[in-house]
C-alpha cells in the first residue's frame, strides 16, 4: 500500500527542493541523534516504557493522542448488526486525495470474516474525527470471505483485502473455491469490484489463492506483492496485463539463489486454469523458497521492497530487478533493543511475531507485532543491524495484537486496529473527543501529534504511563489499589460510585516515583457494587473500574 | 463520542413502518420493506447475554474465549443454526448438544477435542462442520448418520482410521483430511458418490482403494506427502478430475491409464522416484501444469514429455 504514499513522498520532496538523503529528509542529525525527529510529524516522539501489556493502550502522551472511531459489539450498521469481531487492517482512501474526509476500510480476522467501510471527516473546529456513516461490504454473491488479514490500497483509490485462509469449499459450485484470495472492494460504493462484467463480483483470481496476509500495489498500477503466511510461505509478485485492471496477469515466487544468497529469481508460477488457481500454493511450494511465515510486504523510500517474517522475527529487504532480486538481507534480527523513554533505558526483546510493516513520511518503518509484547515499534531510516536505532510507540492492552496501521496521505494520522483485546481490561482512558475508552475488545483508533487531535490542539497530555490496577477484582470486603508513578508528581486518587459521587479520597498530593498501594474498603452499609478509580496526574486521568462481589 | 450508534430494536422498525403503512394509506417504500425483511440475524458474542434471549440466538460466536467445554448451557440455545466455538480450549462437547436440532454450520477449529459424543451425529441439518486442529483420533462411523453434511473439515488431527460409514455420507462434496495419522483409507469411500474435493495430504498412506476414482464428480484429489508406492489402474476411471496431487510419495511407475484423465489441468509429481511418464501423454488435452522437481527423469525422457505436451508448463 505504500507506493501510494511513496509517490506522494517523492512528489513533497521534489517540490520543496529536499536533498534526496533519505536522513536529511527524515531528520537532522542533531534530532537523529537524540531519536526525535522533526517535531510535527507522526514519528516524532520518545519511546514509552516498555513494559508489556497493560489494560489499556499506552502512546507517548506528551507528544501524542488517540481517537477511538470504531469497536466491535457496539458500533452498529444502518441495519442495526453490531460490527463483527477481529478488527485488522485499515485503509485510509481520502476523497479527491484528502487527508481530511474519506473512506476508512477495517477488515475483519473473523469466521466469517467482513470488511467495514466508516465514511469519515475531520472536524477541523473541534480537532478530531468524526465517523459520518458506517457500512459493511457484501460478500454473499461471492459465498463468504474469511480471516481478512491484512490489505492494501491501490493508486486508484480502491481497497484489497486479504483472505488468509485455504479452507476448502466451493459451496456456489463455480469451480473456485470459495475462500483465500484478495478481493478489490470500491469504499465509495461498498461493492466487490467485477472485472468480466457479468454482473456478479470477481475475488483476484488470477493472483492464486493462498494464506494471503497482505498485498502491495505500485505506483506503476501494474505490479503487486503479496505474501503467503503458511502454505507455500512464498513472497510473490504478480504483474497485470493492463494497468489499472488487477484481474488478469503473469504470477512469480520469489526462489533465492541459494539457502544464504543476497540473489534470487523470480519464478513463474501457472495461473491460467482454475486448478492452477485454486492451488497457488501447492505450485509456489514448488517453485519457490519458503522464508518461514513471511507476512506484510511493502515499498520502501529507498526503493526496495521490505518484508517481515513472522516465524523467525526478522524484517528482510532486497532490491527488485525485474526478473531477478539482490541485495537481500536481514535489515532487523531478534536481539534485545535499548529503549530510552522519558525517565529511564530499559531493554526490550525484539522477539518474533513481526506482523504488520508501514512507513511513513519520514521513511521510519512501523513495525507491529503478533507476539512478543505485541508491540508497536518504528526503525529509524538509518538503522543498520550494527547500529540499532529502534523505538517503542505503543504498548497495547492485554489479550490485543495491533493490526493495520497505515497513515492519511499527508502522514498526519495514523489508523491501527486493537484486535481482540481482553474482555477483562477495565481500564478507563480519556480519547482526544473526551470519550472514555475501554479495551476491552477489538477496536480501531486514530492517533496524530497533539496539535492535530484533540481540542484546541491540546490533547491528552498527561503522562498516562502511570499505571493504575486493582486486586482483587472483584472484591468482598476490601480492594488494593496499586499506582505506578513514572515520576514524581501531583497527584488525586478518589473511588466514585456510579451516581458520580465521591465516596472516599485514597491519596492527595506529592506521589514519589514508584509503586504505591491503597486500600479501598466501601464499609458494610454501602449499597454501591460498581466503583470507579480515577487518578488525576498532572490535568489528566486513568480510571479502573472495580467491582464489589455480592456476599 | 463519534461512533454513530442506531441501536433501534428490529421490532420498533417494523411498528413504525406499520404505522407508516396505515398513514400513507399502504403507499409505502417497497425498498424500505424489503430492506427490513432482510435484516441480518444478530450474532451474539456473550453466552450469559445470549441466554437470556433464548428464542433469538441463531447465530453464536465464542471464538478465543477460553471455554475448556463446549456446555451443556450452551445447549440450551436451541434456535441455534450457526456456532463459531474456534481457537478456545474445548476437550469435551456436551451431550445435550443433540437439543441444536437446527445447527446448519458448526465451527471448533483449534481446540482439544478428542472425541464426539454420539448425540452429534443427530444433527441431521449440520451441512458444514469444521474440527480442524484439534486432537481427533478417528473418523467416527456416527458421521455416515450426517445426511446433509456438505463440507467436513477434519485436517491437522491424529486420526488413524476412516469409518465404512462413510459410504452413507450422500451429501459430502468436500472432505479434508491432511495432515492426520492415516495409512489406509476405506473402499466405501467410493460410494460417498457427491464429493467433488478430497484432501489427503500429508498423511502416512501407502496405497489407496480402487474405489476411490470411481467418485464420478472428483474435481480434486490431494494425496501428496504420503508414502504411496503405486497407484490402482482405475485412475483413469475419474474422468472428472482436474487436479490431482501425488508430489513427495514413493511413487516410481504410473499407470498408463493416466492419460485418461482427460480433464486433468494440474498435475503434481514432484519428488518421487519416477524415471518414465506413460505413453501418449498428449491425450492430456487439458493439462496446463505439470510438476516433475525432484525425480530422476533422463534427458531424453524430458524431451519427449516436452515434445507431447507443448502447451503445458512443466517444471522439472
Amino acid at each position: 500500500m505504500n507506493k501510494f504514499y511513496e509517490g506522494l513522498f517523492v512528489t513533497a520532496m521534489v517540490t520543496a527542493g529536499a536533498i534526496c538523503s533519505q536522513q536529511a529528509v527524515a531528520q537532522t542529525k542533531k534530532n537523529a541523534e537524540a531519536g526525535v525527529p522533526a517535531k510535527n510529524k507522526i514519528g516524532s516522539f520518545i519511546s514509552v516504557q516498555p513494559t508489556g501489556q497493560t489494560s489499556t493502550t499506552v502512546i507517548p502522551f506528551e507528544t501524542h493522542s488517540f481517537q477511538l472511531l470504531a469497536k466491535s459489539r457496539l458500533t452498529t450498521y444502518p441495519d442495526g448488526s453490531l460490527m463483527p469481531i477481529g478488527n485488522d487492517f485499515t485503509a485510509f482512501v481520502g476523497k479527491n486525495g484528502s487527508s481530511k474526509e474519506g473512506y476508512l476500510s477495517i477488515n475483519h480476522e473473523n469466521t466469517p470474516g467482513g470488511v467495514s467501510i466508516l465514511d469519515l471527516h475531520l472536524d477541523e473546529a473541534q480537532n478530531n474525527w468524526v465517523v459520518d456513516a458506517v457500512r459493511k461490504v457484501d460478500f454473499s454473491p461471492l459465498v463468504q470471505t474469511t480471516r481478512n488479514c491484512s490489505g492494501g490500497i491501490t493508486p486508484w483509490g480502491t481497497v484489497i483485502t486479504s483472505e488468509e485462509t485455504t479452507t476448502r469449499a466451493d459451496l456456489n459450485g463455480d469451480g473456485y473455491e470459495d475462500v483465500g484470495w484478495q478481493v478489490e472492494i470500491d469504499p465509495v460504493s461498498g461493492k466487490i469490484m467485477d472485472y468480466d462484467g457479468d454482473g456478479k463480483p470477481d475475488k483476484l483470481w488470477a493472483m492464486g489463492r493462498m494464506s494471503h496476509e497482505n498485498i502491495a500495489i505500485s505506483q506503476d498500477r501494474r505490479t503487486i506483492y503479496q505474501a503467503e503466511d503458511g502454505g507455500s510461505n512464498g513472497v510473490y509478485k504478480f504483474v497485470a496485463d493492463e494497468e489499472g485492471n488487477l484481474s488478469e496477469g503473469k504470477l512469480y515466487v520469489l526462489k533465492r539463489d541459494s539457502e544464504t544468497a543476497t540473489t534470487g529469481t523470480w519464478v513463474q508460477v501457472p495461473n491460467t486454469t482454475k486448478a492452477d488457481r485454486n492451488n497457488t500454493y501447492v505450485i509456489g511450494r514448488s517453485l519457490g523458497t519458503n522464508w518461514r511465515n513471511p507476512e506484510d510486504i511493502e515499498f520502501g523510500p529507498d526503493g526496495k521492497m521490505y518484508f517481515t517474517t513472522k516465524g523467525t522475527g526478522d524484517i528482510w529487504r532486497f532490491k527488485d530487478n525485474g526478473a531477478t532480486v539482490s541485495e537481500i538481507e536481514a535489515w532487523v534480527t531478534r536481539q534485545e533493543y535499548e529503549i530510552t523513554y522519558n525517565g529511564g533505558t530499559q531493554k526490550e526483546d525484539w522477539n518474533t511475531g513481526i506482523d504488520n510493516l508501514t512507513f511513513d513520511g519520514e521513511g521510519n518503518l512501523w513495525a507491529l507485532q503478533d507476539g512478543g509484547n505485541d508491540n508497536v515499534w518504528v526503525i529509524r531510516p538509518d538503522h543498520t543491524p550494527e547500529n540499532p536505532k529502534v523505538e517503542l510507540f505503543m504498548t497495547t492492552p492485554a489479550g490485543s495484537e495491533p493490526t493495520g496501521l497505515t497513515f492519511s496521505p499527508d502522514f498526519k494520522y495514523g489508523f491501527i486496529s486493537l484486535q481482540n483485546a481482553s474482555s477483562a481490561n477495565a481500564t478507563v482512558t480519556l480519547d482526544a473527543a473526551g470519550n472514555e475508552v475501554v479495551f476491552n475488545t477489538a477496536t480501531t483508533i486514530v492517533f496524530a501529534r497533539n496539535q492535530f487531535l484533540g481540542k484546541n490542539g491540546k490533547g491528552p497530555k498527561s503522562q498516562v504511563s502511570a499505571n493504575l490496577t486493582a486486586y482483587p477484582n472483584p472484591f468482598v470486603n476490601n480492594s488494593q489499589v496499586k499506582v505506578n508513578m513514572p515520576t514524581d508528581a501531583d497527584a488525586v486518587l478518589e473511588v466514585y460510585n456510579m451516581k458520580g459521587l465521591k465516596v472516599a479520597t485514597l491519596a492527595q498530593g506529592l506521589l514519589k516515583k514508584g509503586e504505591h498501594t491503597f486500600s479501598f474498603n466501601p464499609g458494610t452499609t454501602a449499597n454501591d457494587i460498581i466503583y470507579l478509580v480515577r487518578l488525576k496526574v498532572a490535568g489528566q486521568e486513568i480510571s479502573t473500574r472495580i467491582i464489589r462481589a455480592e456476599n | 463520542m463519534q461512533i454513530i450508534i442506531r441501536k433501534i430494536p428490529v421490532s420498533l422498525i417494523q411498528k413504525l413502518v406499520a404505522c407508516l403503512f396505515i398513514l400513507t394509506g399502504g403507499i409505502i417504500n417497497l425498498v424500505n420493506a424489503q430492506a427490513i425483511e432482510s435484516t441480518p440475524t444478530k450474532t451474539f458474542y456473550q453466552v450469559q447475554e445470549a441466554l437470556a434471549h433464548k428464542e433469538e440466538v441463531y447465530h453464536l460466536n465464542i471464538r478465543q474465549q477460553q471455554y475448556y467445554s463446549f456446555t451443556p448451557d450452551i445447549c440450551q440455545l436451541t434456535k441455534l443454526e450457526f456456532v463459531n466455538a474456534m481457537k478456545n480450549k474445548i476437550a469435551d462437547i456436551a451431550p445435550e448438544i443433540g437439543k441444536l436440532q437446527y445447527l446448519r454450520e458448526i465451527n471448533f477449529s483449534e481446540n482439544e477435542i478428542r472425541d464426539l459424543p454420539p448425540s452429534f451425529f443427530t444433527l441431521q441439518q449440520l451441512e458444514q462442520a469444521d474440527f480442524s486442529h484439534n486432537q481427533l483420533t478417528e473418523f467416527a462411523r456416527g458421521f455416515g448418520q450426517l445426511s446433509r453434511l456438505r463440507v467436513l473439515q477434519l485436517h491437522y488431527n491424529k486420526i488413524r482410521a476412516v469409518a465404512p460409514q462413510i459410504a452413507q455420507m450422500h451429501a459430502l462434496e468436500t472432505l479434508n483430511l491432511s495432515y492426520n495419522h492415516l495409512e489406509m483409507l476405506p473402499t466405501e469411500i467410493g460410494h460417498s458418490a457427491a464429493l467433488k474435493d478430497l484432501a489427503v495430504s500429508q498423511n502416512q498412506l501407502r496405497q489407496v482403494p480402487g474405489s476411490l476414482f470411481k467418485l464420478s464428480h472428483l474435481k480434486t484429489l490431494a494425496l501428496d506427502f504420503n508414502q504411496l508406492t503405486a497407484l490402482p489402474r482405475q485412475l483413469g476411471q475419474a474422468k472428472s478430475l482436474q487436479t490431482l496431487l501425488l508430489g513427495n510419495n514413493q511413487l516410481k511407475v504410473l499407470p498408463a491409464e493416466l492419460t485418461k484423465l482427460e480433464n486433468l489441468e494440474l498435475l503434481d509429481l514432484s519428488h518421487n522416484q519416477i524415471s518414465n511418464l506413460p505413453i501418449k501423454l498428449k491425450k492430456l488435452k487439458r493439462l496446463r501444469t505439470l510438476l516433475l522437481a525432484g525425480n530422476p527423469i533422463s534427458a531424453t525422457e524430458k524431451d519427449r514429455i516436452q515434445k507431447e505436451l507443448p502447451h503445458t508448463f512443466i517444471q522439472f
